[in-house]
């Protein structure tokens, strides 16, 4: 009888081990919306991840209401409309941006992320159909109003304001990233272990791949129009965000190509020697940040990223060569199908 | 003194309880062979509109679509799929061309419409960075 059972519990056990297998490698949920002006896509292991993913949507609707400046009334509109009068009332999360922005900034002395370069995006038509060149005086007389420290933030109570007239925030730099923090916290709040969202080309991820390895992050080749990438990097929970001159861009009258990034200290397009910058660091919102360092050109944003101290990058210059910072030794993987690329590890 | 716990019936039912083990791991491992295919998914507004296997597509098609204002034209073939075209400003979703490996996807942001195709993935990354 013993011998029964026995066998019956091997059986149970064998058949039980064959099934959980099965399970780990389940598919995951992927799904895609537009929200935050861009398309999202949220790759969910584990269960309820349907219901995960909708509270997900829910979050990021209410954010890009609060954050962007194309909803009337948002916080970020409510900031610039009351620039130079005082004290605004803000959402926590508006005051959570605003701070990690300053923080970001300070590293820089503002040369690379500086939120207030909102009257130069406005004034080059960024984000809109009918980007333009404006004259050289008028850019003159809007750089006075780009500075990060005009952004005054009191946190008892709970408001933050602008402290000159005509200053005009542009999340635009970090949103997305602070918005991919939210994510991965709504991610953990759920007990998942193995999620990752793509917010228009930032990826943030949660834990490892449901089969315990780094998930693999595609970094794409900033010459080609078909997605291809030049190689990728092996993370776990961390972010990887990219900031180049070929997301949005456009030609002038006089054919000139100009990238949709405005250097906070010239006022016009970023011209830095580098088509792109991919930082990656766990906090989402301090990699979008940083990835202004494109705007400083490989030496410039190398320094930049070492005063942060817990990022590394991926540079790609102009002249096709690809600088991998040292801490990215093991985990980058070049893979350049175009072979117009030159990879160079660093230290 | 040898003792018998097991006999020959007992190793057969434990062989036979193995193979079925094995049978039912390699079943929930190895996807039936329609899975193999790659599938062509077009998306609305986050909302699936068509879903196609791409190795089954006999004549060329073109799939019109309105969205958002934007007129768009899908074109389906035998293993592949593309935006043909938009009357959308910057063109980024015809110029992505075709779509014919597991992953692959294009997106046409003012329609608000993804194509993207889905299978076994040959070492494709999770995801890219952009």
């Amino acid at each position: 009888m013993k011998k029964q059972i026995c066998i019956l519990l091997i059986a149970l056990a064998l058949l039980g081990s064959a099934g959980s297998c099965a399970r780990q490698s389940a598919k995951p949920l992927e799904a895609d919306n537009f929200v935050l002006g861009t398309i999202v896509t949220q790759t969910i292991y584990g269960n309820a991840a349907q219901q995960v993913a909708d509270d997900v949507w829910t979050e990021l609707n209410r954010l890009e209401a609060l954050l962007t400046v194309n909803a009337s009334g948002g916080d970020a509109n409510l900031l610039n409309a009351r620039a130079g009068q005082g004290l605004v009332p803000m959402e926590f999360d508006t005051l959570q941006v605003l701070e990690s922005a300053r923080k970001i900034s300070a590293l820089s002395q503002g040369r690379a992320l500086d939120i207030t370069v909102g009257p130069l995006v406005k004034a080059w038509g960024i984000g809109t159909d009918h980007a333009q060149v404006p004259s050289a005086q008028l850019i003159r007389e809007l750089l006075p109003l780009v500075n990060y420290q005009d952004v005054r933030i009191d946190r008892d109570q709970a408001s933050a304001e602008l402290t000159q007239a005509g200053q005009m925030v542009d999340l635009g730099g970090i949103a997305k990233g602070y918005a991919g923090d939210v994510v991965r916290d709504i991610y953990r709040q759920h007990g998942l272990t193995s999620a990752f969202i793509n917010i228009g080309g930032n990826v943030v991820t949660l834990g490892a791949r449901p089969d315990g390895n780094p998930w693999h992050i595609g970094i794409q080749n900033p010459r080609s129009e078909t997605g291809e990438i030049v190689g990728y990097v092996s993370v776990v929970n961390q972010a990887v965000v990219t900031s180049g001159d070929y997301q949005r861009y456009f030609f002038a009258e006089n054919g000139q190509r100009y990238c949709h990034i405005i250097d906070p200290t010239t006022g016009y397009p970023a011209e830095s020697g580098l088509m792109s910058v991919t930082v990656i660091t766990e906090s989402s919102t301090d990699a979008d940040g940083l990835s202004k360092a494109f705007i400083l050109g490989l030496e410039g944003g190398r320094e930049l990223l070492r005063s942060y101290g817990q990022a590394e990058g991926v540079f790609i210059t102009t002249d096709k060569k690809i600088y991998v910072t040292p801490g990215l030794r093991g985990d980058f993987h070049f893979e350049d199908a175009s072979h117009a690329y030159t990879y160079i590890q660093e230290g | 003194m040898r003792i018998r716990t097991f006999k020959k019936g007992d190793f057969i039912l434990i062989l036979v309880i193995a193979i079925g083990a094995a049978l039912l791991f390699v079943w929930n491992h190895y996807p039936a062979s329609g899975q193999h295919q790659v599938f062509a998914v077009i998306t609305q507004d986050g909302q699936v509109v068509r879903e196609v296997s791409l190795e089954q597509l006999g004549e060329l098609e073109d799939m019109e679509l309105q969205s958002n204002g934007v007129d768009l034209t899908i074109r389906l073939e035998r293993g592949r799929i593309r935006f043909s075209a938009s009357t959308c400003p910057d063109q980024i979703c015809v110029h992505s061309g075709w779509l014919s490996q597991a992953g692959d996807r294009a997106v046409c942001l003012p329609a608000k419409v993804v194509v993207k195709v889905l299978g076994q993935s040959n070492g494709a990354p999770d995801s890219v960075a952009y």
